[in-house]
């Protein structure tokens, strides 16, 4: 039986299993990589759509283009934002005058990995369980979760599971799938968004999640457009024009190649000097002079400031709730921006206890979507109609007495 | 009023729910509040020029005679008219003071020592912050008026050369009061700024003294005694629109040319009956005399002379002139008369009705500011009820889940001490862990009924959620248009939003998906701009809902 678990995220997402003989959750490399994009780029003649990698690499050089109607051809091709904006009343346009919805270009994506990981790590053995992550937040709008479970159904698999994911991230960590008596406050600082959870399990296992914080304009892409900024000020002082040839534009090849690059080395301490090539075909080189330690403080700052500021709202509301119980024990960061060390700097002033770096970053809440979906055999159990209140069982698609489809209905027990 | 309803099913929904679990108590008050909150009224702010018929105009679109309510138009304060009956109808108007005391009921003696521009007046007059009215009037229950007299209360031109207009003292209060204004103006569901015409040249003067700080989000223009003008062609008026509308894009929505008289008139004839009667009258006067004759006052009017022979040898006479005149205004029953004489009587009503404006401002603030202020307040109270039914559902129901795992765990070290200890003992017991510990059905049936509420509470938010959407659509667009690239990408963007109610988009599939396609596309270029992304990612949504249909 293969399963899988996949956290789906704004910009990237990633894939782990569990590994037969170690029993430990491993995530899948895509073409040597943890994280997939999660970008879809239809081509223009109509074939089959490029996913993950393939499709960031065109987004990414389309610029490069002789002209800038050829990379607007390939840009309106490209379809980002499915977690931000999916939606069940709107669709997406499509190269040949095709439209689609949100739930089949999710389940497109769902499918490419569902079909990798065949190949790869189950030597063609078909996967049939899935756990899909998804944000606290998502509870007040229970239609994104139905579009996630219809996407995970259309893309063929059996059963599917939903976690949230502080919780995944929180098994992730521990490697168990039953906590107990554990507070954890989770600090999850992506590509597109920033989220601070608190997730409690008491000693039965069973955990409150309070109401969630978090920024969805606040992430790794906000500090790349910063960086970007930076840069542009400095070509318009030496040479007179943007880095973009046109106005109020960016030039996409440099905000994803260049300052991606330069925050990841940054980050890590190396401050070095870097040649800018301009458009148009890099008609002008430019070499700018490494960044100061203090100006990339500058640069970001404001953004981990933001993210400091909620995560102390967030613990001024556990501690609150002392009287309750509600503690924090552990303080865990995941995200791919979580790596700046001004992070672990910062948060450090303002929580309880030293925040715990978690050893796969990127992929602790894939790993716990892992763990969960292999977590026991589901048993039938007893739900309610929600249109007229009807005792039933999960097993069931539909209500015996009034027709309509049962909202509890796991979808585990269709038949192949 | 739909929305509203729907909000106050859900609540009460939501509270018969409470009403089945142990968390009653922690949320009644707050639902019952929110619900509230739901059907309060509309604001809706009048702002403008004194002279410029604001009384005529809010008689005839809500039907609410000032006069009779006993404010008059020169009163420098800022008036609230609410729904009610007042406790001594002899003292019809509530009185705010400044300075935070007990509100007071007051005379009608008091509002005419408010009249005039005398220094006590002016002192008095700066120590209220508002009075308020208590009208028995069925629209008050939909709508809140808020008349503000402040702005641009002093157009006069001979006013300006006097030394008293620049007496600090007046000064001091006008600025109080365009203060207050724009205080006012921004918190509005719809604020109505009215003027008289003004000519093309100087179409700054539409606003007066003062530049209010509206926007067109929540702003109508409204151009009164259009019949007055003497030169009162349609074209004329319709430049004099045009102007406008272009001048002040950001601050008006659209401008309104109207006519309170002849809309006053009009219906009071239509109750009355008399139109049919008064059309044969008009009829009388064979067409190349009237055409000639009748075009002013003085020669239908006249009682002796060369006119009146005229005007009697078509059946006319002095006396019958002077009731088919009446207590009209001359403009205004010139212009009945003309669309009577050429037109079948339906087709006139017709016309006159259109050209009063009148139907056009209520449908107006009813169909776009209203409507929409009415949908984004439910959004925000439904947004609460989801974050109740959040939090039951990831604190509440978990502690009770765990509550029930403990009780089956207490249950069965009962049964086990069984033979250990006294029996009664353990019966007791067993029975205080099973009275106040729910079984673990009763959390699954809890667990369905919150998310059945979450569902509801998630459709009734989609379908409100259009309005939201476009109206941040628009506030966004206000400030950026700067950064489309040309004026008919501005226009589709606006007509996208909804701010021309009656332009619509096209329905042509292809049309619609080229355009989603070219904005996705700029949208990729344009991320290191937060506000202008979001907007386009706005407009992608958009885009993407009319697919769907």
């Amino acid at each position: 039986m293969a399963k899988i678990g996949i956290d789906f995220g704004t910009t990237y997402s990633t894939v782990s299993y569990i590994n037969n003989r170690t029993q430990e959750a491993v995530p899948i490399r895509f073409n040597g990589k943890e994280k997939i994009p999660t970008m879809l780029y239809f081509p223009e003649d109509g074939g089959r759509p490029f996913i993950g990698e393939a499709a960031y690499a065109k987004y990414e050089a389309c610029q490069n283009a002789q002209t800038s109607e050829e990379a607007d051809l390939v840009l309106s091709g490209i379809v980002t934002g499915l977690k931000r904006n999916m939606s069940r009343t709107e669709r997406v346009a499509i190269p040949g005058m095709k439209s689609i919805t949100y739930v089949e270009a999710i389940s497109l994506f769902f499918k490419y990995i569902k079909q990798y990981a065949e190949k790869t790590c189950f030597e063609g053995e078909v996967v049939t369980d899935v756990c899909v992550t998804y944000p606290v937040s998502f509870d007040e709008t229970p239609f994104k979760k139905e579009i996630l479970k219809e996407a995970a159904q259309l893309a063929g698999f059996n059963v599917i599971k939903l976690l949230k994911e502080p919780v995944a991230a929180a098994m992730g960590y521990s490697g168990n799938r039953v906590i107990k008596n554990q507070g954890l406050l989770i600090y999850d600082f992506g590509g597109g968004t920033f989220d601070v959870a608190y997730v409690k399990f008491d000693h039965n296992g069973e955990y409150i999640t309070l109401p969630p914080m978090g920024n969805s304009d606040c992430g790794g892409d906000n500090i790349d457009n910063a960086l970007y900024e930076v840069w542009d000020k400095i070509v318009y002082n030496t040479r007179g024009r943007h880095i973009s040839e046109y106005e109020n534009e960016v030039f996409l090849p440099i905000l994803k190649m260049d300052c991606m690059k330069q925050k990841e080395a940054m980050s890590l301490g190396i401050f070095q000097k870097h040649m800018l090539f301009l458009p148009p075909c890099a008609s002008d080189i430019l070499r700018l002079n490494p960044l100061t330690p203090n100006q990339w403080d500058d640069i970001v700052s404001p953004w981990i400031d933001k993210t400091i500021m909620l995560t102390k709202q967030m613990i001024a509301k556990v501690n609150a709730e002392k009287s309750n119980g509600l503690s924090i024990d552990k303080v865990i960061l995941i995200g791919g921006s979580s790596r700046l060390p001004q992070v672990t700097e910062k948060l450090k002033e303002i929580c309880p206890v030293a925040p715990i770096p978690v050893q796969d970053i990127d992929v602790a809440v894939a790993n716990g979507a892992a763990i969960y979906a292999n977590a026991g055999k589901i048993q039938a159990q007893i739900c309610y109609c929600i249109h007229d209140g009807t005792k039933l069982r999960t097993d069931q698609q539909f209500c015996i007495y009034c027709g309509k489809p049962n909202f509890s209905y796991n979808y585990c027990f269709d038949d192949l | 009023m739909n929305e509203v309803h729907n909000t106050q099913k859900l609540i009460s929904d939501v509270l018969s729910f409470l009403s089945k679990t142990p968390w009653e108590p922690y949320y009644k008050a707050r639902l019952e509040r929110l619900s509230y909150l739901s059907d309060m009224p509309c604001e809706l702010a009048i702002a403008g020029k004194v002279k410029a018929g604001k009384s005529s105009f809010l008689n005839a679109l809500l039907g609410i005679d000032l006069a009779m309510v006993g404010t008059t138009e020169t009163t420098a304060t800022i008036n609230y008219f609410k729904y009610g009956h007042p406790e001594d109808p002899s003292k019809p108007v509530m009185v705010y003071w400044n300075d935070g005391r007990e509100p007071e009921a007051q005379t009608k003696e008091f509002l005419d020592s408010l009249q005039g521009h005398s220094k006590d007046v002016l002192e008095r007059a700066e120590r209220i912050d508002h009075l308020e009215y208590l009208v028995p009037h069925p629209i008050l229950k939909n709508i809140t008026l808020i008349d503000t007299p402040g702005v641009g209360s002093v157009e006069d031109v001979h006013e300006q050369r006097t030394a008293d207009y620049f007496n600090p003292q007046r000064v001091a209060l006008r600025e109080l009061h365009a203060k207050q204004s724009d205080t006012l103006t921004e918190g509005a569901d719809a604020v109505v700024y009215i003027s008289t015409p003004v000519p093309e040249s100087s179409a700054q003067k539409f606003f007066g003294e003062y530049m209010p700080n509206i926007s067109a989000l929540n702003a109508l223009g409204v151009m009164t005694q259009i019949d007055r003008e003497n030169n009162a062609e349609p074209e004329v008026i319709n430049r004099m629109v045009q102007t406008l509308v272009n001048s002040y894009r950001r601050e008006l929505s659209t401008v309104v040319p109207v006519s309170a008289g002849v809309y006053h008139a009009v219906k009071k004839l239509q109750k009355q009956g008399t139109l049919e009667d008064l059309q044969k009258k008009v009829r009388q006067i064979p067409e190349d005399k009237f055409q000639k004759r009748f075009k002013d006052s003085i020669t239908f009017l006249q009682k002796d002379g060369a006119y009146n022979t005229l005007f009697e040898s078509c059946g006319l006479p002095y006396d019958t002139r002077i009731s088919m005149v009446a207590d009209m205004p001359w403009k205004v029953f010139y212009t009945i008369a003309l669309a009577l004489y050429y037109k079948t009587l339906n087709e006139a009503i017709e016309y006159l009705i259109d050209y009063s404006g009148m139907e056009k401002v209520n449908k107006i603030l009813e169909k776009q500011f209203f409507s929409r202020s009415r949908a984004i307040r439910c959004s925000k109270i439904i947004k609460e009820v989801q974050e109740i039914l959040v939090d039951l559902k990831n604190v509440a129901l978990p502690e009770l889940k765990s509550q029930n795992i403990s009780r089956r765990d207490y249950l069965q070290v009962i049964n086990n001490s069984e033979g250990y200890f006294d029996r009664n003992l353990l019966n007791s017991f067993r029975h205080f862990v099973e009275k106040n510990i729910p079984d673990l059905g009763k959390c699954d049936s809890y667990s369905n009924d919150i998310d059945m509420l979450l569902i509801k509470a998630d459709e009734l938010r989609e379908s409100l959620a259009g309005k939201e959407k476009s109206s941040e659509g628009l506030h966004l667009l206000a400030k950026m248009s700067h950064l489309l690239r040309t004026k008919e990408e501005v226009e589709e963007l606006e007509i996208l939003f909804g701010k021309y109610p009656d332009k619509q988009m096209p329905t042509d599939r292809v049309y619609l998906i080229n355009r989603q396609r070219i904005w996705n596309a700029r949208l990729q270029r344009v991320q290191n701009n937060r506000e202008f992304s979001r907007l386009l990612t706005l407009v992608y949504a958009m885009y993407g809902k009319l697919l769907n249909e």
